[in-house]
């Protein structure tokens, strides 16, 4: 008798998309990823990681082919677009990130500024949730960021190149939260050039190039020097 | 100063005037914080030529309230204007531009080639508290209720829309819906405020009190407060100002709102970091 193999908690199918005629930036793309699991996306620059991402997060739809994301999506994208002057508290923008979660609800809860407080001292930014959000660092806005994704209860969480403005020993402690928080029977997807960080806590390894996956397998087969980008 | 007060809403329509502007001046100014910070400052202008265009239009056609013919028309535009920044390649400035200038030669058009119409167009342009009537003042309390109401009960997914409609969308929110809401309820105000402010100062009152809130202000929630406060301080003292130095009322709240900004913007360079 075989064993039953969960459904998948995202299914891609036949997945291409191209922004101009003639160029591909991801090229019949089948994937499923199933619940549980801390999918590394990597390959060099242009390579459609962050396009993959985008899809997946619903950001792109002019997509062809089929995706299926069951539940709810927590996102950190690799760039953010603010005006300059945003006058935003950091407990503000954290706290954000529960909005998803119960959205006929008018106000926060108690129980959405716990959570928001607990996120905040993990990324370690708990001294400065009543600070402006634009008066903080690239790395500090960008674990601000990661806090607000990490508020959502979502199903699946989303991470394009979260590490990109983070210092080494930053990028280490995020990694390591991701290794916490997976044990929670997360799905999480990082799309990544950090290699060093994302092979260990990993459990599977995608790697693409010029928009098509030339690599699929678990991390453990996995070494440094061959998913280099 | 108080006797000038009593002797000011001892004429109905001042009393009108007061009660419409409060109104009006709180929408305006918490639907100005989104639209400066979503970098949607001139829609209000925009939309108000446009409201100027319907107005026209619907004068000349012999209908008897062209203001309740202006709101949905406006609220149509003002969804068309929003959407097409993300689905267009006409960005929304140009957008507003095309838009705004087509409708206002549209009214003005309208105005010159009717024959007996009785609309006037400097009235229209730069605002008279002469102009409210009656039924204006149902229809702005009644809009400007709901408007607070949506306000209120939408403000946590208006603030996600504001900072970062990609993380919202990816969570799952329909801020397609959040971004038409903005549209329709930007339409009314400007629609219900454009009598007395005038087309030409009417996007005023979005702009100055949302950016001189954030000239000093850390919070979102405290820039959308101290912008209301600001907003509706500054009617107060430019209905004032009009009546005592006869002044266009329009011209003086928005010199007032001038001045405020100014002020914060100087005490911003004193006091905060």
């Amino acid at each position: 008798m075989t064993k039953k193999l969960p459904t998948p908690i995202i299914s891609v199918n036949n997945l291409s998309l191209s922004y101009v005629p003639k160029h591909q930036v991801l090229d019949n793309i089948n994937l499923q990823i199933l619940p549980g699991e801390l999918v590394g996306i990597i390959g060099a620059n242009g390579s459609g990681k962050s396009s993959l991402l985008k899809c997946l997060a619903g950001l792109i739809k002019n997509y062809t082919g089929t995706i299926d994301v069951t539940g709810q999506i927590g996102f950190v994208a690799q760039t953010h677009n603010l005006a300059s002057n945003f006058p935003a508290t950091v407990m503000e923008v954290v706290l954000s990130g529960t909005i998803g979660n119960h959205p006929q609800r008018i106000f926060a809860s108690n129980d959405d500024r716990a959570r928001a407080q607990i996120m905040l001292d993990k990324m370690g930014l708990a001294a400065l949730a009543r600070e402006r959000f634009l008066s903080l660092s690239g790395g500090q806005q960008q674990r601000a960021l990661i806090a607000r994704a990490l508020c959502c209860q979502a199903s699946v969480y989303l991470f394009d190149e979260p590490t990109n403005h983070l210092d080494e020993h930053t990028s280490k402690n995020f990694y390591d939260l991701m290794r916490d928080w997976h044990q929670h029977q997360s799905t999480i997807i990082i799309v990544g050039h950090d290699v060093t960080h994302l092979l260990p806590i990993a459990t599977r390894i995608i790697k693409l190039e010029s928009g098509r996956i030339v690599a699929d397998a678990p991390a453990t087969t996995f070494t440094e020097r061959r998913v280099k980008c | 100063m108080l006797a000038v007060w009593w002797e000011m809403l001892a004429h109905a329509f001042i009393q009108r005037a007061f009660v419409v502007g409060i109104l009006v001046s709180l929408c305006a100014s918490l639907l100005g914080v989104i639209l400066v910070l979503k970098r949607y400052s001139l829609i209000g202008d925009g939309l108000s030529h446009v409201g100027f265009g319907i107005v026209s239009l619907a004068s000349a056609l012999g209908l008897t309230a062209p203001l309740y013919v202006a709101i949905p028309g406006v609220a149509l535009a003002a969804i068309i204007l929003l959407r097409l920044d993300r689905h267009s390649h006409l960005k929304s400035d140009s957008a507003i531009a095309l838009i705004s200038s087509s409708a206002l030669a549209l009214g003005v058009a309208v105005t010159s080639l009717t024959p007996g119409l009785n609309l006037d167009t400097h009235s229209f342009m730069f605002g008279s508290i002469l102009a409210i009537q009656a039924n204006d003042v149902y229809l702005s309390v009644a809009a400007c209720i709901v408007i607070l109401v949506l306000f209120i009960i939408y403000y946590r997914k208006l603030f996600l829309l504001t900072f970062d409609e990609d993380f919202a969308r990816a969570t799952g929110l329909n801020m397609t819906l959040y971004t038409n809401v903005i549209a329709i309820l930007t339409a009314v105000t400007i629609v219900i405020g454009m009598r007395m402010m005038g087309v030409m100062l009417i996007s005023s009152i979005i702009i100055f009190p949302a950016t001189t809130a954030m000239w000093w202000c850390r919070s979102f929630r405290a820039t959308i407060i101290s912008a209301a406060t600001i907003g509706v301080l500054s009617f107060i003292i430019g209905l004032y100002l009009s009546y005592v130095y006869n002044v266009s009322t329009g011209a003086a709240i928005i010199l007032v709102n001038l001045f405020v900004f100014i002020l914060f913007w100087l005490l911003s360079k004193i006091f905060v970091r």
